[in-house]
């Protein structure tokens, strides 16, 4: 093969070997600039584009994807922790605008994200810029990105001022790195947690939270606007009354095709979160809306509105937490082995365990003030509780599973300290059993890592969603990934090959507003879901 | 120790450890395939392989033999570029020609781990050139007339999500 004569070259080298070191470049600039190499380079390049691209659908339908995180450590200049912000992709770029954190601070500052390089570079436009906001839209046509609307808090002074929403559009020219504050006509009342898509040269807005100038509070909308985005004019859609989606916010919107949009989900208030799904035919002069139809409704996610979807194929993924009964499918509690045996005197002491011992992880304070109380308790139950035998083992099982480590040393601590105990052997037997729950504290340790919450995706099916009697597909998970720790408000786009997710705050959403110091919930974190590797 | 004999294109014979040949998957597999017997003395024959480049492969499956082996379908990561580790770097410290050739090599003895650790280093030598220098830099004539180059630099929805 090899002739002592002429070196190896790299042309000598076979295609699918050529193709393996091909597929290990970063599918963005990088590798386009080998797709001007040469004929060959290009076929090959293109392949590599094509099954890197078919992975990823099969990763996806298949629920076996990769998670791979950054922390921001790793890049030195870089963006702040962020929620509610809004992003597009651009060739080889991602770009992120505004959103907020909880301490009144909207920011209006614009950053890219070279794909390929994995780092953070803030362009210092000129330009008129925008006002600092959150829960605006930003798409991308031709070289241009395109913002409009968004919330922002109340200046503290005067107090008692309502949120602002803003309906300003913006133009940011990525070549000419420049903002530019359009002035419209007619345009749509202010309005934020909207959705948008780019059809041809039409800018498509539906719903969000908007106050339109004859009204008194902020509604929710589900108008259809159309900005045009050659000559930068707004146009109210017509549409047909009946049916009709209800008006909300934060829904997840995408492109089937040129006539053709769909939306899911979204948020109608505060009790009121929708899982339905409505497609958009564009056509005519009058608009139509559609309810289409969902399979495999137990396989859907719990919330579509704080989590945004992102279209990908034939197929829209949605970040949710992965559910309980998913999380550890290996180790497996027969709830009923202790709930039968127990009796009724021991049910009080149990309920009382299970609050003390239930919340502790998200409050900083847990060894302080949970610890004492958890220690009165100790010494008053101590006797009766840590009697060897039976019945007491299914309570070492209960402390297991609900107690946080540091509640238990704890509880170790006051039972070795009990000097009221009646003899030394009972108390023998009892440390034993502490030993033997330490033991078995150890052996779950892993296992209590799960109680907390995880992302993981699902994924509905849109292949039929454009037939006679269209419906959409919540697919059976299969295989769960533990992706990032859950997070909401954050932004999901595709990249080439790979779906870039950023930002968002970590925090149960049904409970939003009532915690402390959440800021340090907030990410600024990015993480890649991505196939399983090439394999030559 | 039970030794097997590799010899190569050019004739010449090595004597390795047979669990240090068997990194290879593909004399493994003739190894297995032939039920050869390590008594038997035989020599395995390897015509796509020159002495200088079994040298070296020798030299690569001998320190990395201790390595854990490959899983099957790869990690829970993503591949990257940047974890070569600094015995490989300074083991690829070698010709264009010498590394192409270890390529081949490791592609046609199967050798995953350093077909792995080659590739990863051409494709270090790529990123971040431009087409010309990617030319250039592997004596790559360029097949595209002035105008296709401009169609193919322009094509931008080569990778696209559709």
């Amino acid at each position: 093969m090899s002739s002592a004569k002429s070196p190896v070259e790299i042309e000598d080298l076979p295609d699918e070997v050529l193709e393996f070191i091909l597929s290990l470049i970063p599918p963005y600039k990088d590798l386009h600039d080998c797709m001007q190499v040469s004929k060959r380079w290009r076929r090959c390049v293109l392949n590599v584009a094509k099954t890197k691209l078919r992975n990823l659908h099969k990763a996806i339908a298949e629920f076996d994807i990769r998670w791979e995180t950054l922390t921001p450590m790793d890049m030195a200049p870089t963006i702040s922790k962020r929620y509610s912000h809004t992003a597009a992709i651009h060739e080889n770029s991602m770009y992120v605008f505004g959103g907020c954190t909880c301490s009144m601070t909207t920011f209006n500052d614009l950053w890219r994200l070279d794909l390929s390089k994995r780092q953070w570079v803030r362009p210092l436009a000129t330009g008129t810029y925008p006002s600092p906001k959150a829960c605006s839209s930003l798409v991308c046509y031709k070289d241009l990105l395109v913002l409009f609307g968004g919330w922002a808090y109340p200046p503290s002074y005067p107090l008692y001022q309502s949120w602002h929403l803003f309906n300003e559009l913006h133009v940011y020219d990525i070549t000419a790195n420049r903002w530019t504050c359009i002035n419209t006509t007619n345009a749509p009342p202010p309005t934020a947690g909207h959705s948008v898509s780019v059809v041809g040269k039409w800018m498509i807005l539906f719903g969000g939270i908007h106050k339109p100038s004859t009204a008194v509070h902020c509604e929710k909308s589900n108008d259809i606007w159309k900005l045009n985005l050659e000559t930068w004019t707004w146009y109210t859609q017509e549409v047909e009354n009946e049916p009709k989606p209800n008006g909300r916010l934060g829904q997840t919107q995408v492109v089937l095709d040129d006539k053709n949009l769909l939306i899911i989900g979204g948020s109608g208030g505060p009790t009121l979160n929708y899982c339905d799904a409505w497609i958009l035919n564009m056509e005519g002069d009058v608009w139509k809306w559609k309810q289409v139809d969902m399979e495999g409704k137990v396989n859907k996610p719990n919330n579509i509105w704080t989590n945004p979807g992102c279209k990908i194929g034939d197929k829209i993924v949605v970040l949710n937490r992965i559910r309980e009964d998913q999380t550890c499918p290996i180790v497996y509690y027969p709830k009923n082995s202790w709930v039968n045996r127990r009796n009724p005197q021991e049910d009080s002491k149990l309920a009382r365990i299970d609050l003390a011992s239930r919340e502790p992880d998200r409050d900083e304070n847990v060894n302080g003030r949970r610890g004492v109380l958890r220690n009165h308790k100790r010494e008053a139950e101590d006797d009766d509780m840590y009697q060897p035998g039976s019945s007491n083992h299914q309570r070492g099982d209960i402390l297991i599973r609900h107690c946080s480590a540091p509640v238990n040393s704890l509880a170790a601590f006051s039972v070795s300290n009990n000097k009221t105990s009646k003899s030394d052997r009972i108390r023998e037997q009892r440390l034993a059993r502490l030993a033997e729950i330490k033991e078995n504290m150890k052996k779950h340790k892993k296992e209590e890592k799960n109680r907390n919450h995880y992302l993981g995706i699902y994924v509905l099916d849109l292949s039929k969603a454009l037939s006679t009697k269209p419906y959409l597909t919540w697919l059976p998970p299969k295989n769960l990934g533990n992706g990032p720790e859950e997070t909401i408000l954050y932004t999901l786009l595709a990249g080439k090959s790979e779906l870039v997710m950023f930002g968002g705050i970590r925090k149960d959403p049904t409970s939003l507003g009532f915690a402390v110091n959440i800021n340090s919930q907030i990410s600024n974190s990015l993480h890649f879901i991505t196939a399983p590797n090439y394999v030559i | 120790m039970p030794n097997i004999k590799l010899r190569s294109s050019d004739g010449e014979t090595f004597e390795v450890d047979v669990e240090i040949a068997k990194c290879s998957v593909t004399i493994k597999t003739m190894l297995e395939d032939l039920g050869m017997d390590e008594e038997e003395e035989e020599v395995v024959p390897l015509p796509n392989v020159n002495s200088a480049i079994l040298k070296k492969v020798i030299q690569w499956s001998t320190y990395h033999k201790d390595d854990p082996p490959p899983p099957e379908d790869d990690e829970n990561k993503e591949k990257r570029t940047d974890d070569i580790s600094s015995w490989d770097a300074d083991f690829l410290k070698v010709d264009q020609g010498t590394l192409f050739e270890l390529i081949l090599a490791a592609n046609y003895l199967d050798i995953k781990g350093l077909l792995d650790v080659t590739c990863k280093t051409v494709a270090n030598m790529i990123k971040g050139k431009a087409p010309e220098e990617i030319r250039k830099t592997f004596n790559i004539k360029n097949d595209f007339t002035a105008s296709e180059e401009e169609q193919v630099r322009k094509e931008n929805e080569w990778c696209e999500e559709k």
